[in-house]
């Protein structure tokens, strides 16, 4: 017998081992991937990309711009290519992309690109009007632009570790004054946790 | 050392179980699980094609529309108004031996060879349904459709996993949307029916912002880092985490790039691609605006520029009649033919010199299936008479391994509708009056795509439609 069919039993009599004293569990593993169930056949693994992560909704999004932000209207215009108005409004014009109900259709917490794209528009220009504001900027940053405890808390619910503190120190260092604070606002709005619904 | 793949886990693992007192299928199916198990990898990344375009026929469109077995086309009159046409008008598919095409859907017989259509899918459920069975695996099974499932695994980590055009404005169904089967997995994104091309290339249009795109550069470079770090703590709590922090990068790469003039220049694609056809509707038939299946030609060009510059991993397009009757006995069914033909094919030479940016070395008709089917189709009746709900389903495939031929056929003997016949799934050969099932021909699509891990439902699928290799 050559080395390589050694080889080759070692493995598979592993792997017969596993199926006869612990088949049950392996099917137990097994259905874990699995999403179908098919008349009795084999499941058949699926990943499940996404299938638990709950996006926050219009009415959470709007709140939180009103009661974290001070904007009162809820939303933020959209600009045109120069930076000027539209006269539209981001999340008003984005419904259906954000999935709030409508058309007879129900609403729709799923994760997708397109919304992700739309809720950080909305919050890196929210964050832009907040620390523009003087009452908004003194909730976000009642420690100063370097302390970023009451932002997290506001928008994430918890303080932020070390690592994450690094990560927006990093990338605020050549900044200063407002415009450093805006832009750990929009990071920290703008990131997952802040986007999804635990 | 070699890494050990999961063919060669199965090879190998399957020489030994061979002695034990088990049945054949007990043991495949134990192979794959025990792979799965070993192999992790086995679990997420589909082999095979990794993208599909879905074109989902409301309404029952028969596919014989499209092509038909020699005992339609051999006839000396045209007998039956779904196939209208005679020996006289037909032509063979090239590499087919029961593939034949009228002069509607001509322009499809030089792909012949990988276009594979059927007609003798057993009727499933009720007629009218935005859920196609055949997307399900029938109307008891309600399995995940392949799309969905192909779209969330995102194998070509295309920014958009998959968009859906919703179709008509109107139909019996709201906004003519044909429903997918997800099963808790991500939907498909929605395109609006009012202004599609215009919804469709805003997803990928860079947002104008009240900051420097300097300054956004780093705020979402750090968002990301932020989110990859929120991933970790996350995990406990929710599952795939990781997954969510990838797909938040993927909408980053939209403020980075502005991706709308790689697909306004859908103008540009040849007339099947590019909506400068258009399917004239009858007055009496749904009461939709016109225009409607132009749009739907612009969206699969824009689908295929999609896949083009990899925006988007999979796409879904309805054709919704809004009504199948004042169609059928008139020379709208003509023109509905031959406008789906000529974008077909236009769009299989467009996949055969493009490359696949996901996959280097391959072009999209590497790595692309197409899916046609019908929610159901009518009674095969003869010229005058109304083609009744409670016929058959149809599909046709389309894709470098796919095995091209009609399967099936037609009773023409006799007066009343033609009865169609079904077929061997692995043989193809005749079956008489037995017909095939939804769930065989969803097995079909997921083997196609390369999903069907499970040996059980590869064993089920049109295997007689699949080229091996």
């Amino acid at each position: 017998m050559t080395d390589e069919s050694r080889s080759l039993l070692k493995i598979a009599t592993s792997l017969i081992a596993l199926a006869l004293f612990i088949g049950v569990n392996v099917f137990q593993a097994c259905s874990q991937f699995s999403a179908d169930s098919d008349s009795g056949l084999a499941s058949v693994p699926q990943m499940r990309a996404d299938a638990s992560c709950r996006f926050i909704g219009v009415d959470i999004m709007q709140a939180r711009l009103q009661n974290i932000f001070n904007i009162a209207s809820g939303d933020v215009p959209v600009l045109d290519d120069y930076g000027n108005p539209t006269g539209q409004m981001r999340i008003a014009s984005n419904l259906g992309t954000l999935g709030q109900a409508q058309n007879g259709l129900p609403a729709d917490y799923s994760c997708s690109t397109p919304k992700l794209k739309v809720a950080v528009a909305v919050m890196v220009d929210a964050c832009h009007i907040a620390v523009n504001d003087r009452v908004a900027e003194t909730w976000l940053f009642p420690n100063g632009g370097a302390d970023y405890s009451a932002l997290y808390q506001s928008l994430i619910g918890r303080p932020p570790t070390a690592d994450e503190i690094s990560i927006i120190q990093s990338a605020t260092s050549s900044m200063a004054g407002l415009q450093a604070e805006e832009a750990a606002c929009a990071i920290v709005a703008s990131s997952l946790e802040a986007l999804i619904a635990i | 050392m070699k890494r050990m793949n999961r063919r060669d886990l199965i090879t190998r693992a399957g020489f030994l179980l061979g002695g034990l007192q088990v049945s054949e299928m007990f043991k495949l199916d134990l192979l794959g699980k025990l792979a799965r198990l070993a192999i992790p990898e086995a679990n997420a990344a589909p082999s095979g094609p990794k993208r599909l375009l879905e074109i989902c026929l409301r309404d029952g469109i028969p596919m014989i529309q499209f092509g038909a077995g020699k005992e339609l086309a051999s006839l000396a009159n045209a007998q039956y108004s779904n196939f209208p046409n005679n020996s006289s008008n037909t032509i063979q598919g090239t590499g087919t031996d029961n593939l034949f095409f009228g002069p509607n859907s001509a322009v499809l017989a030089p792909y012949a060879a990988n276009i594979a259509i059927t007609q003798s899918i057993a009727h499933d459920g009720s007629g009218h349904s935005p859920m196609f069975n055949i997307r399900q695996g029938s109307s008891a099974l309600q399995l995940t459709t392949p799309i969905i499932t192909l779209a969330n695994a995102n194998p070509t980590s295309s920014i958009i996993p998959g968009v859906q055009w919703a179709g008509s404005l109107s139909g019996s169904e709201p906004n003519g949307r044909v429903v997918n089967r997800t099963n808790g997995q991500r939907d498909l994104v929605s395109i609006s029916p009012t202004n599609p091309a215009t919804d469709y290339i805003n997803l990928f249009k860079k947002t104008r912002l009240t900051i420097t795109d300097p300054e956004l550069t780093t705020v979402l470079t750090a968002a990301n880092q932020l989110s990859s770090k929120q991933a970790q703590i996350l995990n406990d709590k929710l599952s795939q985490a990781s997954s969510s922090a990838r797909s938040f990068a993927s909408a980053t790469q939209l403020y980075s790039t502005d991706f709308t003039s790689f697909l306004q220049a859908y103008t540009d694609l040849p007339s099947g691609m590019n909506g400068s056809q258009d399917m004239v509707k009858p007055a009496a038939c749904c009461g939709q605006p016109q225009g409607t299946y132009r749009d739907e030609a612009a969206s699969i060009g824009l689908a295929m520029l999609g896949f083009k510059h990899n925006l988007i991993n999979s796409a879904m397009v309805t054709v919704d009649l809004g009504d199948w009757h004042p169609v059928q006995t008139s020379t709208y069914s003509d023109r509905m033919t031959a406008t789906i033909s000529r974008t077909l094919a236009d769009v299989i030479p467009f996949l055969q010199n493009t490359p696949d940016l996901a996959l280097p070395g391959l072009t999209l008709w590497d790595t692309t299936l197409i899916v046609v089917s019908s929610e159901f189709t009518r009674a095969v009746t003869e010229f005058g008479s109304d083609n009744a709900d409670g016929g058959t389903q149809g599909i046709m495939l389309i894709g470098q391994n796919v095995r091209g031929n009609y399967y099936g056929s037609f009773n023409t003997k006799g007066s009343g509708p033609a009865q169609a016949q079904g077929f061997d799934n692995n043989t193809g050969a005749p079956t008489g009056s037995t017909l095939n099932s939804t769930g065989d021909a969803y097995r079909t699509v997921r083997r196609l795509l390369g999903l069907s891990s499970s040996v059980g439902e590869a064993v089920q699928a049109f295997a007689t439609m699949v080229r091996s290799g």
